[in-house]
């Protein structure tokens, strides 16, 4: 018998994902690797611009076959495995054999707090925890490249 | 929270990305592109900025979704119910849906603005024939929330300034 959290697992794909300047909407990176498979580190390369950016607007575009009661999100940035920043999202209800886009906004830290793009490029990596209410369903890791 | 829901087809999930465009360059004068759409058999969760420091989040639901939109009701504080005004076969649903809508306990406090979408094509219904199939200035009157009705056209950007200034005046804080 698979547990709850494999079944969820089992029929959820993410099936792209972008990130947008929240300001001026211009999208920045776009991807459709599935980068919630827990199975290896994923990588993506990400212009160095986005560390300017005053704010991120994040589409997610996912589908589910099971019914998940309060899908949600919990990102940690880690810098060479110390957390830097961590970051709650939460999405609600989602209804079985459904596909959704989740567009989130995520702010920058403050300018000064801001380390140069050479420094973190390689070495931060964005933990993604999927959680349904308090069941979590699954940890993804993405190795970040600063290009 | 603000809900965006209606019948199947009537241009939700285009509005939608209008109004996601518009939070970024803060006008809908501008040639674009139409944004390609499919029918949405889920849920879109959107962050609009109607202001300099106002920003609403919007719940779109699927057409196909109607049986199971109640599930949503209880969360949000604003309703933006779209119908398609040149499709006069889905009227009566659309009417139907709305009204059940409006019925539901959870949804008597939120504010309600019905728009007529898809006025740039060929209305086989006038629009004041249409606001008479619809009941609406009976709605109006006598329904509990208050209620705004525009005629827009996510298509060609008329009618969705004035949308965008419902937002800003209906959200309540912290949606």
């Amino acid at each position: 018998m698979p547990t709850r959290a494999e079944q969820i697992m089992g029929g959820f794909k993410l099936n792209w994902m972008n990130l947008r300047d929240a300001e001026s909407g211009k999208i920045l990176w776009q991807g459709s690797e599935d980068l919630s498979q827990p199975e290896k580190e994923h990588e993506a390369r990400v212009p160095k611009k986005i560390l300017k950016c005053k704010a991120v607007s994040r589409e997610i575009n996912f589908s589910s076959q099971e019914k998940m009661e309060k899908f949600r999100l919990e990102q940690r940035v880690l810098f060479k495995g110390k957390c830097l920043e961590e970051w709650y999202f939460d999405f609600g209800f989602v209804i079985p054999n459904s596909t959704n886009t989740w567009q989130s906004l995520i702010e920058a830290a403050p300018e000064s707090q801001m380390m140069p793009a050479n420094v973190l490029s390689g070495s931060v990596i964005i933990e993604t925890k999927f959680y349904d209410d308090d069941l979590l369903v699954s940890t993804s890791k993405a190795r970040l490249y600063y290009v | 929270m603000c809900l965006l829901i209606g019948m199947t087809g009537v241009g939700k999930t285009l509005l939608l990305k209008r109004l996601q465009n518009y939070s970024s360059k803060g006008s809908f004068t501008e040639s674009e592109e139409n944004p390609s759409t499919i029918p949405t058999v889920g849920t879109n969760l959107v962050n609009v900025s109607v202001s300099k420091r106002n920003e609403v989040t919007i719940r779109e639901l699927g057409g196909a979704m109607a049986p199971i939109w109640f599930n949503y009701f209880s969360d949000c504080s604003a309703l933006m119910f779209v119908i398609d005004a040149s499709n006069s076969t889905q009227v009566s649903a659309s009417c139907i849906q709305l009204l059940t809508t409006l019925q539901s306990e959870k949804m008597q406090k939120v504010n309600v603005l019905i728009l007529l979408n898809k006025v740039d094509l060929h209305l086989s219904v006038p629009l004041a024939e249409l606001r008479y199939l619809l009941r609406l200035d009976d709605l109006i009157n006598t329904a509990l929330q208050p209620i705004t009705v525009l005629e827009i056209s996510a298509k060609d950007g008329q009618g969705l300034s004035e949308v965008v200034k419902w937002l800003a005046a209906n959200s309540k804080g912290g949606l």
